[in-house]
Formats: structure tokens, C-alpha cells, sequence
């Protein structure tokens, strides 16, 4: 997290309290140091609290009543999609048909599918195949991508940190429409600078095939696990290593047997997110895969919600399939995350900057980390605006030849403003409303614990592991006989109910970094809790919140895999606009269409982080 | 066992010279401990030993075989090194035995001879492998985790042991133990060590040499009873043991005496003059407790007295500190195992400072 070190002092200060308590059965006597005089002094605080209870007995009742509140709203709503989903697998109809009667049908062409050739089974295998190679390259890329830019003397670190960042800000589409522009088998560019450099006539890319499509969401992820491990690269404790050196460990051993075990929970909680991304992921394989009949159990279930007639309850049964697989990707997760006490380095103090020198070597690798960030950020970025810029789809480029027509379709079109009006509302609404909401709860969840509290904690962070197709379709059979159906309400409280995890963690995460004492000492010097909180905590907490905010708000600009599967005419939303430009063809606007998110969601990225102190990289893996 | 040699060893970061030519000797079987205030180099050089960091200029040999320098640089996992650092560095993700083990795994040791080894190590620092050796770190108190971490350092029966202010971590309780540990062991296996530390008390303890370091050069080098009698310098005086230290207006060599600010002379034997000529900015060092406060009259023919005010008497348990105020408002400071109490505050008295406890630096 981004506070002083006053604080990480604190924190380690606790984190040796917590130390000598864990061994106070050992040998070695419990507290030496400290060896407080019981003073009057020190009785003070005691009776501040004293008096506090008295006068705020009720007041606990009303704070414990609000908690039971907040947990029976937060469990109706996180448990309802996932119930619905349940339901519908076992209906024959679409909800709200009367017709409709229970059945095992669904679940049968399903489950038995799989077995018998089915629509499930090259499916599921589809998705496995590409999920599973793809969480261990993008993990393994985004982790060689981090140690290079926090642990080595490699040039121009900064820019690339920024650098691998800069795809955040965009959708999987950009990288769709980028890569079809580069490396279309008939019209890609770099299939046209091949055949003039060689005279060949085969394409050298064809990224309408599994390994296209597996590039494509290997460089789209890859920058989550830069993102989720840069922080624990920077604060492992150097010496762990250093001490393996002088051990006689080589570099290659000591990243092999201390660095990555080390870090191995936030590894595979970056691993575990890319895997759930990769499960839900529709939009890439999807448009890519329709070419070469490459379907994924994401896009058959979108298409079942889409087609006419809709098949709703073969959507859901295939929801619940992949709500296995993803439950099995958090199985491995706890599996490997046992011990979480092994993984962090209990005692360690004076963290020092721990950079390997590296020799002529740090220039290899700067060509190496350049080389990633051509081909994995810079070049679809720029296929896209170049797209965006030219009239039609060409092998060659010619500079006369551009033009801002694309932009002007688009803006002229009547769903680009409805779209961009209501990706502005749910973007600012989510983001808004899971920072306040994440505030509020991780008030409750870090201070005295109680079981409610554990269980609004464990509720919370149920939708992670929920692939984001599967929590469409449920809020889908939850919903659409209610009023909500079709509104953008729809859409705001899946947003709110999948994303409000995050920020309670990474605001719950800097709420245990306060020191106590700091309120403490607000208290006694005569503050209220509310103005205390306002003095306090909340100066300390604005870098948190806005990052909190932002990562939402990025999320949400971008989110397509359950809005595409809740979303209406009047409920169009940029990324959607996007994936149906392209799907007509008009590769063109989809361009100018993902140019002009990208120049949005940048202005609100440079705005936070520049004057809210926001920063995406503080917030933990978890 | 191995000799170390250090040559003129440079150290910048950025632009801040950390360590400007430091040369030091350590023989074989030698403990020598580097002290410092934070901010020396005494860390820094100790890591350039290690091969954690890489020397600017200069060079380190071991048994004359070049480490870094002439264009050569060994890198850490090489040197055959053992280490111990102030934050333990315990491996959390494995136990007391596999940590332990690490640096013969790293040597492929047979099996049997690495279980043997660190059984008879782990006995060793009091830590038996039945009881402690699947542990984590995070089951063990900061003491065992250091005992730990010791163990790792002289299993792989290392060249040279070398330790990173080892016991500052620790309560002062275990740190008193672990000091008596550390002392046997290296007295039972001789081996080549540099110590690294602030804590004056622990350089003494520990050391057959001490190197006091400041502002990245070895000001003074020498057995713990030389530096404490015989400081080189005002930096020396001040950092190891306390001193009352005065500016002088008048230094005179062949008449063996000198002058302070309050023009009070001094009379000091040949001996406690400082090498080298020049006289000036030379300072007076007196030892606290080399100072006696006389509540009576002073004995005929005394050398030395200062008369004196008692400014303040606080009681220590083992020594009482007198606070004195001299002619000219300078400050003196007292100490004995018995002395003026608080109801002697304002009064008049005379302390009496010995000649040969009067130093000259």
C-alpha cells in the first residue's frame, strides 16, 4: 500500500507483537521490552473507554443490528443470481413462459453432452485448453515482466511500468481489432509486409486459429500479473535472497527456490484471477473463433441468450458447468495457498532496494522487455488507431489515404451518445457506489471482528470466483420479470455486486495499516468518532479511495462479459457498441469506437492518478 | 580458515561516496568486528566481502586470491561464504532443517553427511532437530529464528563468517545469551569472521580486533582496551565509552601541559600525547568515571584539580553521575560508585583528574 513508512512501521511493529504472541509458548520469554510502568498515565485510555461503553451501549446495538442488516442485503444479492442459475439449469422454458415446468433436460444435454458429443463438449474442451496455457504464460510473462522493472538495473524502467500498465485502459477488443488488422490471413498487415519482403504467397500469421487466439488473450492478461506482483517483488525481503546467494545459490536457483515460493500466494492469486478472466472471457475467442469454428463455453452460452429463440435454461445448466471449472481454478488456488504463513516473510525489517546488477545483460533484457511491449501493447494499439484513420480495410499504407470518416459515422450514429452516456453512468455509478459501500463495510470488517462480520466478509468475495458470462445469465433468471429487467439498475447492481470486493479489500487492506493509535490519539485529545474518522482516517485513506474508484471505474468502461448478456436497446454501452460494429463488419468505426474509450478512460486515469494520488499498483493481490 | 585482505576499497551510491578507501587485514581465525553509527560504510564494506555489492575501486582478496578488483568479481555464491543478517532471513517457506540444509544442498553434500551435519549444528546452537527441525519460521521466537539463521551461516563450514549487526534485532536479555553463544562457538572453531555493529559494548565483547569506522574510513583500528584507553580521536573517545571533552587554548608538549578555555592548566604525562606534531584543534578527553569529586579538601600535592559547582547528582543503581559546572561555564561529568547526593546541589567542590587519565588527542 502507499503509505509513509511511519505506517509500514506500525505495521511491522504489530507484525512482531503478533510474532512473540504466536510464540509465547516457545522457550523464549514473551515480552521484554515491554515492560510498561503501570502509570496513571496509561490507565488514562482505560477509562476513556470505560465511559465510551457506557454512553454508547445502545449505540452497539444499533452498530450490531446495522451489520446483520448489511449481511442479510449483501447475501440476497450475491446469493440470488447464483441460485437462479441453479433454477433455470432445471427449467424447460425461458422464465416467465408458463409453459415452463422443471426438468432435467438442460442439465442432461449438458453434462451428458460432454460424453456423447454434444454442443458441450468441444466447448469445454475449448475453454480448458485455452484457459489453462493461457493463465500459466500470461502469470509466468506478467511475473518475468515484473521482476524485470522492480528487481534489476535493466534502462528505462519507469516507462515500462507505465508502459504495461497502458493496457489496462482498454477492452479485449482493442486487441481483437488490432490483431486482425496486423495478422488477418488475407488483408493483415504484416501478412502484406511478408509477401513483399519474400514474394510468398501463404500468410505468416493467421490469427483466426487457437494459437491467435491464445496470443491475443496471453498479452491481454499478462498485464494483471504485472500489475498483482509488482508490489510483492518490491516489498519481498531482499535479504531472503541475498542469503541464498552467499549460500551458494545462483540467480536462477534463488528465483526458482526463494523468490517464487516466497511469493507464491500473490503468484497464484494472480494466477487464479487470469484463470477466471480467462473462463469468462467471450469477446476474444468469440470473434476470432467463429471463423475456424473454435467455440468456448462463454460464447456458446452468449449465444444461447442471444440466438432466436433464446435457449435460457441451456445457458444457465452451461453456466454451472463453468462455474465448476472456475471452482476448481479456486481449489488449486487454496490448495497452493495453504500456509499463507509460509509465504510472507514474518520478520522481515529495513527493506532495502534489492536490484540484481546485471551486466551487458540489462541491455538484453531492455531489448527483450521492448520487444513484449511492441508486440504486446504497442502494435495492436497502433493497428487500432491506424484503422481508426483509414477508409478501409488495406494490405498497404498510404498516408493520403487517411481520414477522421470513421469518427465522424460514429459520432453521428444515434446509439454512440446513448452508449456513451451510459457507460459514463455505470461507470461513475459503480465506481462510486462501491467505493462508499466499500468504505462502510470495511469499517465493519476490520474492527472488533464478530461472525457476522466473517460471513459479510466471505459473501463479499463469493462473486470473484464467478465467471463474469455465468453472473450475467443468473442476474438474467433473477431478474428479468422485475422491473429491473432491461434498465441500466440491471446492469449498475452486477457491477456493484462483482466489483465490490475489490475495493473493500484494498480499503480494508490500508485500514489495518493505520495504526490505531492514531485515532486513539484523536480520541484523547477530544475528537468525536466521526470527526476523528474525518481527521483521521480519511486524509489517509483518499490515495486507497481513489484507487479503489478508479480500478472499478476501468473495469466497468470496459466490462462486456455480463453486460453483454443483460444489456437492451436503450441500455447499449461502449463496449457493446464495439463488439456489434465489429461483428457488422465496420472494422473502421469499431476502431475509431475503441480510439475514443481509450482517450476517455485515459483522461480519468491521468486525473486520479495525478491529483487523487490513485495507483493500481498498490492494490493487493488478493 | 582463511586470511582476508582489503585494499583501498571505494563505494558510491549515486553520488554519495559511502565508502572512501577503506584497508583492512583480518588473519586467519581472526575475529574482527567493524563498528559504526549508521551511515559509516561498515555495512556497505561488509556486503562488498560478501559479493553482495560490487566495489567501486579497490580490492578484496582471500587467501591472495582476488575477489573483486583488477577486473575480476567473484559473485556472492561463490565465495563460499557463511552469513548472518540483522532481519534472520529466514526462508518462510521452509523449515528450521531445510533451512539449514540449504547451503550444503547448494555444495550437493551426500544425504547422510547433510543430515549429519546439520543435527550436529542445530545441537550446536541449541536447537535440536528432533524438536525444531520441521518447524517455520513463523513458529519460532526472534531468538531461535537468529540461532537459526546462525546455523545456516556455519554449516557449510564456511571461509569466512560475517554478520550483519546480528543481535539488534533482539531483546536485551536474548541478545546477552546469544553474545555468550557466538563467543564459544568461534572460540571452539576459530574461524575468519567480521562483525558488523553500532553497539560499542558488543565490538568489545565479541572482537580480538576492533576497526571503528565514520564517514566511510576505518578512523582507528585495535584491541578493545587500546581504543578505550587511548583514543585517536574526539569521534573515537566519544563513540566508544563517555567522555567529557574539552576545546584547549594552550598546548604545550615540552612542558607536558595544556590549557582549557578557562584557563585552568593541566598537567599531562608524556605518554598521553597524541603521534604527529601539529597542536592544533587538539582536545582534552577525560573518561567520566577517570574523574573523582571531592567533597572535602584536596590532598596536599595533588596534580590536576578543577574546582567546581554540582549542577545536578543522579543516582544510577551501580554509580552515582555528578553534572559540574567549572570556571568559565564549561561542563564536566562525574561518575563513581559513590559520590555527591542531591542534597549537595550548588555546593563548592573539587574534582580531581589524575594525569594519567588525561588524554590529549
Amino acid at each position: 500500500m502507499m503509505f509513509t513508512t511511519k505506517n509500514v512501521g506500525a505495521i511491522h511493529r504489530s507484525g512482531e507483537d503478533h510474532a512473540r504472541a504466536v510464540c509465547s509458548s516457545s522457550s523464549a520469554p514473551a515480552s521484554i521490552e515491554r515492560r510498561v510502568p503501570l502509570t496513571e498515565a496509561s490507565a488514562i485510555p482505560e477509562r476513556i473507554e470505560a465511559i465510551d461503553r457506557g454512553r454508547s451501549v445502545a449505540g452497539e446495538r444499533i452498530r450490531a443490528a446495522v451489520t446483520w442488516l448489511f449481511l442479510a442485503v449483501v447475501t440476497v444479492l450475491v446469493v440470488t443470481p447464483m441460485a437462479a442459475i441453479v433454477f433455470g439449469a432445471f427449467r424447460t422454458r425461458s422464465p416467465g413462459d408458463p409453459r415452463a415446468t422443471f426438468s432435467l433436460q438442460s442439465i442432461e444435454a449438458v453434462y451428458l453432452g460432454l460424453f456423447n458429443g454434444g454442443w458441450t463438449q468441444s466447448a469445454t474442451l475449448h475453454t480448458v485448453l485455452l484457459a489453462i496455457p493461457v493463465t500459466i504464460s500470461a502469470t509466468a510473462l506478467g511475473l518475468f515482466l515484473a521482476w524485470a522493472v522492480t528487481r534489476t538495473n535493466m534502462p528505462g524502467k519507469r516507462w515500462f511500468e507505465f508502459g504495461f500498465l497502458l493496457s489496462l485502459l482498454y477492452s479485449p477488443l482493442v486487441g481483437v481489432i488490432g490483431w486482425t488488422v496486423l495478422a488477418d490471413p488475407a488483408a493483415g498487415l504484416l501478412n502484406g509486409l511478408w509477401s513483399a519482403l519474400t514474394g510468398a504467397s501463404d500468410p505468416l500469421f493467421n490469427i483466426y486459429s487457437y494459437g491467435g487466439i491464445a496470443w491475443v488473450m496471453i498479452f491481454f492478461f499478462a498485464p494483471y500479473a504485472f500489475l498483482l506482483n509488482v508490489g510483492g517483488f518490491r516489498s519481498l525481503d531482499v535479504t531472503l535472497e541475498e542469503v541464498a546467494a552467499v549460500s551458494g545459490a545462483n540467480l536462477f536457483k534463488r528465483m526458482m527456490l526463494i523468490t517464487l515460493p516466497v511469493m507464491m500466494a500473490g503468484i497464484a492469486a494472480a494466477a487464479l484471477f487470469i484463470f477466471t478472466l480467462a473462463l469468462e472471457q467471450f469477446a476474444i475467442p468469440g470473434f476470432l473463433g467463429t471463423h475456424v469454428q473454435f467455440d468456448t463455453l462463454a460464447y456458446a452460452i452468449f449465444l444461447r441468450t442471444n440466438a432466436y429463440p433464446s435457449d435460457l435454461p441451456g445457458a444457465a445448466a452451461a453456466g454451472t458447468l463453468l462455474l465448476i471449472l472456475s471452482s476448481i481454478g479456486l481449489f488449486a488456488y487454496r490448495r497452493l495457498t495453504r500456509h499463507s504463513e509460509r509465504f510472507v516473510a514474518v520478520t522481515a525489517r529495513g527493506y532495502k532496494p534489492g536490484v540484481t546488477e546485471l551486466g551487458a545483460g540489462r541491455y538484453v533484457l531492455f531489448g527483450v522487455c521492448l520487444l513484449i511491449f511492441i508486440v504486446g501493447i504497442a502494435a495492436p494499439l497502433i493497428a487500432v488507431a491506424l484503422r481508426a484513420l483509414l477508409p478501409v480495410r488495406t494490405m498497404t499504407f498510404d498516408p493520403g489515404s487517411l481520414t477522421l470518416d470513421n469518427f465522424r459515422v460514429l459520432f453521428s450514429a444515434a446509439d454512440m451518445l446513448l452508449g456513451l452516456r451510459n457507460t459514463f453512468y455505470l461507470a461513475f455509478g459503480a465506481a462510486t457506489a462501491c467505493s462508499v459501500i466499500g468504505l462502510v463495510v470495511a469499517f465493519q470488517i476490520t474492527r472488533r471482528k464478530s461472525l457476522a462480520k466473517s460471513i459479510l466478509d466471505y459473501m463479499i468475495a463469493l462473486p470473484i470466483g464467478v465467471p463474469g458470462t455465468v453472473f450475467g445469465v443468473g442476474m438474467l433468471w433473477a431478474y428479468v420479470r422485475t422491473p429491473l429487467y432491461l434498465t441500466l439498475g440491471i446492469l449498475l447492481l452486477a457491477f456493484v455486486i462483482r466489483y465490490l470486493v475489490y475495493s473493500v479489500r484494498s480499503i480494508g487492506g490500508a485500514l489495518m495499516q493505520i495504526d490505531k493509535a492514531l485515532e486513539e490519539s484523536a480520541a484523547v485529545a477530544g475528537a468525536t468518532p466521526f470527526k476523528s474518522f474525518m481527521f483521521v482516517n480519511l486524509p489517509l485513506l483518499r490515495p486507497v479511495l481513489a484507487s479503489a474508484w478508479l480500478l472499478v471505474f476501468l473495469i466497468v468502461m470496459r466490462e462486456i462479459s455480463s453486460s453483454i448478456i443483460l444489456y437492451g436497446a436503450h441500455t447499449v454501452t461502449l463496449p457493446i457498441l464495439t463488439w456489434n460494429y465489429l461483428n457488422d463488419g465496420s472494422y473502421g468505426v469499431a476502431s475509431a469506437l475503441a480510439i475514443t474509450q481509450i482517450g476517455i478512460v485515459g483522461v480519468v486515469f491521468i486525473v486520479l492518478t495525478r491529483f487523487f494520488g490513485a495507483d493500481l499498483r498498490a492494490r493487493a493481490a488478493e | 580458515m582463511a586470511s582476508i585482505s582489503i585494499a583501498n576499497l571505494r563505494k558510491s551510491f549515486g553520488r554519495v561516496e559511502v565508502v572512501k578507501g577503506v584497508n583492512l587485514r583480518i588473519n586467519s581465525g581472526e575475529f574482527v568486528t567493524l563498528l559504526g553509527a549508521s551511515g559509516s560504510g561498515k555495512t556497505t564494506t561488509l556486503r562488498m566481502l560478501a559479493g553482495l555489492e560490487r566495489a567501486d575501486s579497490g580490492t578484496i582478496s582471500v587467501n591472495g586470491s582476488v575477489l573483486n578488483g583488477e577486473g575480476n568479481f567473484v559473485p556472492a555464491h561463490k565465495r563460499g561464504m557463511g552469513m548472518v543478517f540483522q532481519s534472520y532471513a529466514i526462508w518462510p517457506h521452509r523449515t528450521v532443517y531445510q533451512n539449514v540444509a540449504f547451503p550444503l544442498r547448494m555444495k550437493r553434500v551426500r544425504p547422510a553427511e547433510e543430515r549429519a551435519k546439520v543435527e550436529r549444528i542445530l545441537e550446536l546452537v541449541e536447537l535440536p532437530v528432533a524438536k525444531f527441525g520441521d518447524r517455520y519460521a513463523s513458529q519460532l521466537s526472534g531468538g531461535q529464528q537468529q540461532r537459526v539463521s546462525l546455523a545456516r551461516a556455519l554449516v557449510a563450514d564456511p571461509q569466512v563468517v560475517l554478520y550483519d549487526e546480528p543481535l539488534s534485532n533482539l531483546d536485551a536479555r536474548l541478545r546477552e545469551s546469544m553474545r555468550t553463544l557466538l563467543r564459544t562457538i568461534h572460540k571452539e572453531t576459530r574461524l575468519t569472521a567480521l562483525y558488523v555493529t553500532h553497539d560499542q559494548l558488543e565490538a568489545m565483547v565479541m572482537a580480538d580486533r576492533v576497526c571503528v569506522m565514520d564517514q566511510g574510513i576505518i578512523v582507528q583500528e585495535g584491541a578493545p582496551r587500546d581504543l578505550y584507553d587511548r583514543p585517536a580521536n574526539q569521534f573515537v573517545a566519544e563513540f566508544i565509552g563517555q567522555a567529557n571533552i574539552f576545546d584547549l587554548s594552550d598546548v604545550s608538549r615540552e612542558k607536558g601541559a595544556v590549557r582549557l578555555s578557562n584557563g585552568i592548566s593541566l598537567n599531562i604525562p608524556p605518554g598521553n600525547w597524541p603521534n604527529g606534531e601539529a597542536t592544533r584543534d587538539r582536545k582534552l578527553v577525560i573518561r567520566h568515571h577517570h574523574a573523582c569529586v571531592l567533597t572535602n579538601d584536596a590532598p596536599a600535592g595533588a596534580d590536576n584539580l578543577l574546582p567546581g559547582r554540582i549542577k545536578d547528582s543522579i543516582y544510577l543503581g551501580d554509580r552515582i553521575r555528578t553534572t559540574l559546572t567549572l570556571a568559565g561555564a564549561l561542563e564536566f561529568v562525574a561518575e563513581g560508585i559513590d559520590g555527591p547526593s542531591t542534597s549537595d546541589i550548588g555546593k563548592d567542590v573539587i574534582v580531581a583528574v589524575p594525569p594519567q587519565f588525561c588524554i590529549v588527542v
